[in-house]
């Protein structure tokens, strides 16, 4: 099984070790080593602390932890309204706006730049790159040579038939998200049906085996499947750490973190059912006048707001009952959003593709 | 790479004689004669025409009366370029670049879409279409469509994830029908039904303008007829597939029989013999999976080796069925096959 170890420090930890300062690094920057982050494809992105970016490498079957060295804290929120990033992004790569995908963005909490993964190109090779832009769209490339970083490989089962050399197995990366010390990576295979939900402790060390996760429905509490998570938020109640996620098959469930432990199964607890064709893209948990929401961007229905007090109140459902789902509503006018994450306190953050042009913009929460 | 290296200079006349042009991949300006101490401020290339767009990305250097702009990336077939240089206070001098040129004829087609059974089970979880060159990402759900009997698009029959689950070539993509749909007990299951219908005749639709990885339509559409069975909701059982053991002493194929379809994609993967190397080919409309050994085989025991995740078309796992009804205890009756069991072995003996 291929798991890698990267024990090498940074050069700046290495100064500060003979220095007799053992102690002084950074801990996110803690197993990071200096040289070319080694990319096969850029999907998923997600930040963790101290501006560490992580990057879902699917063709690489791996995660990619780069020092973005980009923590200087922002000054006042500033309204975002980037017209055609994809005319940009293409004009940046020397190549036409057909020709790429924005397969991601995420803010840098800190600084509050934007992050996009990006391929040039839509072939098998096609070129990762990371780009990243301030809010009146000044688009930078961020470089993989030359930096601080470290890698994870996830565990892909090996091709069985010696006689054919290509392994055409993918585990697709769905979402990445930083949680608590660990990178939780949902993922969907592209054979097998089966979830695949992984916590990876950072600094990363090695890969746990993942955590197999299984629920009941509400309406009659007896058919499980193996269900692949599709989209997921991280999110508190009562100052236990949580997930909040939709499946493949459209329920979104809380599940606990502290559950997410190698071999274990768990139930995730339906919150809500969100109805045919619905295809959760991205999720923003937030607060406003002591209220919790999550801000859903969804292919068929919009951006949905959905009322998420008391989610403790939601027990894990044992016995055949109706579904009883948090309240949501959809909002008005707003359509095509491709993805959907969180700026500030008070914004979050879209990309819309109206008729093939898209559009940065804030949107104030609801 | 072939590229139309003319320089045209489309500014007026500068008492200097400046002219752009491309080699080997690098963009050189020459002509010039005062200090350029930002070469990033007097030069920068754009795709096409338009304004309001950011230079290419690249590499610059300045000196003696040559500046080099080596782009980040190759210049992109059927791209126009335009190259601008403009020192302070004089005109710019403007030439234009074609990247190489695309050849434009379709040669991609669908070579096959499986399974290749023209029954599929009403809760039929996944397809796999094969292309005979590898694909564009990023527009599969426009150009794949379920069609009734009367040729009407199912709509959101397919689970349309923007991640399209493509192999590393971009010549096989997995197409998974909406779990929520064939699931039971759940909101899009009960508010409009699965997919599939049993009794009834289906068409999987693939039209010619899905792009290739050039950029390019397909030589024709595809497309796929079957009629629905009944739902599948048995677990495949390793007791009930018939071997056919080799004689010792030839290389002949082991054959393995399915009293009903299995999964092309995993049959590849999933299915071995312990300990030795062969070709595994997958045969009567996967109902049939043959193994030639690298050497002969000799006379003794063998083992048939299954991982317990071997899908059928529905999705059942050898240990547990796609959704499994908690309320049956079905699974119950045979330990052996129990949620949890890692794989099946069955033997054969040679002789």
């Amino acid at each position: 099984m291929p798991h890698l170890t990267f024990t090498g420090r940074s050069l700046r930890a290495t100064a500060l070790f003979f220095a007799g300062a053992v102690l002084a690094f950074s801990a996110s920057t803690a197993g990071l080593t200096t040289g070319k982050a080694q990319l096969k494809s850029a999907g998923p992105l997600a930040f963790g602390p101290d501006g560490i970016l992580f990057i879902g490498d699917s063709l690489g079957a791996s995660i990619v932890a780069v020092d973005t060295h980009d923590n200087k804290p922002a000054g006042a929120s500033t309204a975002v309204d980037i017209k055609g990033i994809n005319r940009k992004v293409a004009a940046l790569l020397g190549t036409t706006p057909e020709q790429i995908l924005i397969n991601d963005v995420k803010v840098n909490p800190v600084s509050k730049n934007i992050y996009l993964s990006v391929s040039r190109g839509r072939g098998p090779q096609a070129i990762p790159v990371i780009l990243r832009t301030d809010a009146a769209g000044n688009l930078k490339e961020v470089p993989m040579d030359n930096v601080s970083f470290a890698a994870v490989m996830l565990p892909n089962p090996p091709a069985t038939n010696p006689g054919d050399p290509r392994d055409p197995r993918i585990d697709t990366i769905t979402e990445l998200a930083y949680v608590n010390g660990n990178v939780i990576v949902a993922g969907l295979s592209n054979e097998e049906f089966s979830s695949n939900l992984r916590s990876i402790p950072y600094p990363f060390q090695s890969v746990s085996r993942g955590t197999s996760v299984e629920i009941y429905h509400g309406s009659h509490g007896r058919f499980e499947t193996q269900s692949p998570v599709r989209t997921f938020v991280p999110y508190k109640i009562q100052d236990k750490q949580y997930i909040v996620a939709a499946y493949t098959c459209t329920p979104l469930v809380k599940i606990p973190v502290s559950e997410l432990k190698p071999g274990s199964k768990l139930e995730g607890t339906t919150i809500a059912e969100l109805g045919a064709g619905n295809r959760p893209l991205d999720m923003v948990a937030y607060s406003k006048n002591n209220h919790e929401f999550i801000l859903m961007a969804n292919s068929n229905r919009g951006v949905m707001k959905l009322s998420t007090d008391h989610l403790e109140n939601y027990k894990p459902i044992k016995a055949p009952t109706e579904p009883a789902g948090v309240p949501y509503e959809t909002l008005a006018g707003l359509k095509d959003v491709k993805h959907l994450t969180s700026l500030d306190e008070s914004n979050a953050l879209v990309l819309i593709d109206a008729a093939g042009s898209m559009d940065l913009r804030s949107l104030p929460l609801p | 790479m072939a590229i139309a290296a003319v320089a045209l200079t489309a500014g007026p006349a500068t008492a200097q004689k400046i002219s752009i042009q491309y080699e080997d991949g690098d963009f050189k300006v020459t002509g010039w004669t005062v200090p350029v101490p930002d070469p990033e401020g007097v030069f920068g290339v754009y795709v096409g025409t338009g304004n309001n767009i950011p230079p290419l990305l690249g590499s610059y250097s300045a000196g003696r009366g040559l500046l080099v702009f080596h782009p980040r990336f190759p210049l992109a077939p059927g791209v126009h370029y335009r190259a601008v240089f403009q020192l302070r206070g004089e005109d710019p001098v403007v030439a234009f670049f074609d990247g190489p040129p695309q050849d434009t004829t379709p040669v991609t087609r669908v070579e096959q879409i499986y399974p290749s059974t023209n029954v599929l089970p009403a809760n039929e979880l996944k397809l796999y279409v094969y292309f005979s060159a590898p694909m564009s990402r990023g527009e599969a759900w426009q150009h794949i469509r379920l069609l009734d009997e009367a040729g009407k698009a199912v709509p959101l029959a397919f689970l349309e994830l923007d991640q399209e689950l493509w192999d590393p070539d971009n010549q096989r993509l997995t197409v998974l029908f909406d779990p929520g749909r064939i699931k039971r007990g759940l909101v899009p299951e009960q508010e409009i039904g699965p997919p599939l219908v049993e009794g009834k005749k289906f068409t999987i639709a693939v039209d010619k303008d899905w792009q290739d990885a050039r950029g390019i339509s397909l030589v024709e559409g595809f497309e796929k007829a079957f009629s629905v069975g009944p739902a599948d909701r048995i677990s495949p059982d390793p007791k009930q597939w018939k071997i056919t053991a080799p004689k010792a002493g030839t290389s002949d194929a082991l054959v393995v029989d399915f009293p009903k379809p299995m999964d092309y994609a995993l049959l590849q993967r999933l299915l071995s013999v312990a300990g030795i190397a062969g070709d595994i080919t997958v045969d009567r409309e996967e109902t049939e999976w043959r193994f030639t050994p690298h050497a002969a085989w000799k006379a003794g025991s063998y083992s048939l080796v299954a991982d317990a995740t071997l899908e059928d078309l529905a999705g059942n796992h050898l240990d547990r069925a796609f959704d499994v009804d908690t309320q049956d205890g079905h699974l119950e009756e045979d330990e052996s096959r129990r949620a949890g069991t890692k794989t099946f072995t069955v033997p054969f003996e040679t002789r």
